[in-house]
């Protein structure tokens, strides 16, 4: 470790690529005050909900929606959270080179998003102090409760994730703590048993890593996150067997976008424009526009099913969304949030002239948000026209509601941030 | 189960053959979780094997995945615990 203590001069690329961590501008600073004003905003209303309980939302049972916008963002960050790791995965797996650059952009975007999720489940939670009942009463509920193998899986891949993220990142810390020698201590606690070796076993495992991890993303977004809701014949609009794929493409779509998105904020903030090219957002950005439109032929699928001969309260439900309370923000959702910007998106792929790395980060930065609405229309709807006969109930989030939820992203962003000064956050390569 | 919901619902719905069998049905399966978490954990335990047993056969790195994969797992647990324990201070008893 002690010749590893000698601080040779980076070379440009390197000096270039560990620019957020050796500068730091007013405007960081700024930044932080600015997501500390909402994260610590998010925390007061927290407070607020713990200590007066969740009627300050506008969750109501058994009339009105007993989930609302916290699911919807839990459900959100669980297929964020697939993107980067995803990325990673293909590259290892299928000799996908050329978008290395991105790839540990979207593996912190695993880690962060996997916690935003936790929180939000737990936030939704009216009793969070009994969150450790989900240990002690582990093995009796594991057996029939979808919400336990949720817990389990999430937690391996959140593991895994950390795990991989950790392995994949030991090379790199070894040139940080060359150049950053005040915090060679910090780092070397990362580099725990480190041999200059250990590159090539470190390759080897991660390609076994990729396919458990690609594993576990179908199993997780595909699997046993849409299982929560399409297991439950007592929801019209849930119970499906589409419900799996249906999710699962739609976690893809939103990472895939969010991938893209922080790779272009991250590409201006830094002037990388040398190392992460229009070459990875061309790509990325078909990608993300065929299986968007993808999505929208699962919509219609579903919608036609609902609608065609279903039961009335599939129908009603479909209704809710094509003409009821739900129309003003479905049909935004559906043709500027998905159709547009999915247009946008593969047109430039067949007219390559047409292309625009701006215009293709602004087209994900839509699909995002329409990926957040979606899920918030899965998950209400169907809650407030249950198949008891109790009145039809109506909801929108209260200001507490949108307080937290707005306070989880900027405590998503601002851990961001925290990692972007503290660790590399495109692969160094050789110095 | 769905009998007793019904029956405390008090909803003047009678409980039907279907409800009945489907409760039955809820009732047998008790464990499908074990063979849901099986299949889904099967497969990432035998690939982790396999990352491990892969060329060049060293132990250090494996040894270090299996312990930060521990580490990790028991900070979890434990962060749930004290968690708990926090919250208990904060929420009304």
């Amino acid at each position: 470790m002690a010749a590893m203590m000698r601080r040779p001069e980076p070379d440009r690329t390197t000096a270039a690529l560990l620019r957020p961590m050796l500068n730091t501008s007013r405007a960081f600073y700024f930044l932080i005050i600015a997501l500390f004003i909402p994260a610590g905003w998010f925390v007061y209303a927290w407070y607020l909900q713990l200590i007066q309980g969740l009627g300050l939302t506008s969750m109501r049972t058994p009339v009105g929606a007993p989930w609302g916008a916290y699911i919807a963002n839990f459900v959100f960050f669980v297929g964020l959270a697939h993107g980067g790791i995803a990325i990673a995965a293909a590259i290892r797996l299928l000799n996908l080179t050329k978008y290395t650059p991105v790839a540990r952009i979207g593996e912190v975007l695993t880690v962060i998003s996997l916690m935003m999720a936790g929180l939000s489940i737990t936030i939704d939670m009216g009793r969070p102090d009994r969150i450790f009942n989900i240990v002690i009463y582990w093995p009796q509920r594991v057996g029939t409760s979808s919400l336990s193998w949720d817990v389990t899986v999430i937690i391996i891949y959140f593991t895994l994730s950390s795990v991989y993220l950790w392995l994949t990142m030991r090379k790199d810390l070894v040139l940080c703590a060359k150049r950053f020698p005040k915090l060679s201590w910090f780092y070397k606690i990362f580099l725990v048993g480190y041999k200059p070796d250990e590159e090539h076993k470190i390759e080897r495992m991660s390609w076994w890593l990729s396919i458990a991890i690609v594993f576990l993303i179908v199993m997780l977004s595909g699997g046993v996150v849409p299982w929560i809701f399409g297991l439950l014949p007592s929801q019209p609009g849930w119970f499906s067997a589409l419900a799996g794929p249906y999710f699962l493409t739609a976690a893809i779509g939103s990472a895939i976008a969010a991938v893209i998105v922080v790779s272009g904020v991250l590409r201006k903030l830094f002037k990388w424009q040398e190392y992460i090219k229009p070459e990875i957002f061309k790509g990325l950005g078909t990608f993300l526009g065929i299986i968007t439109l993808f999505y929208i032929y699962l919509i219609l699928a579903e919608q036609l099913t609902m609608r065609y001969a279903a039961p009335m309260s599939e129908f009603l439900i479909s209704e809710k969304l094509f003409q009821g309370e739900f129309a003003p923000i479905f049909w935004p959702m559906l043709l500027l949030g998905f159709f547009t910007p999915a247009i946008i998106l593969v047109s430039q792929a067949i007219h390559p002239q047409w292309f625009g790395t701006t215009r293709t980060i602004l087209a994900a930065g839509v699909i995002v948000a329409a990926f957040w609405v979606k899920r918030f229309l899965i998950v209400v709807p169907s809650l407030l026209r249950p198949l008891l006969p109790f009145p039809e109930g109506s909801y929108s989030p209260s200001w507490l509601e949108w307080s937290i939820v707005a306070g989880i992203l900027a405590s998503a962003i601002l851990l961001y941030t925290l990692f972007l000064k503290v660790f590399p956050i495109v692969e160094l390569g050789e110095e | 189960m769905i009998d007793l919901l019904f029956r405390l619902s008090d909803l003047g719905i009678p409980v039907s053959a279907i409800a009945a069998e489907v409760s039955d049905r809820q009732t047998m399966s008790g464990n499908i979780g074990f063979v849901v978490l099986a299949i889904i954990v099967g497969p990432v335990v035998i690939l982790t094997i396999a990352s491990m047993l892969e060329h060049p056969r060293t132990f250090r790195i494996p040894t270090l995945f299996i312990g930060s994969v521990i580490l990790l797992i028991s900070a979890i647990i434990s962060s749930f615990a004290a968690a708990g324990m926090l919250l208990k201070l904060v929420i009304p008893q």
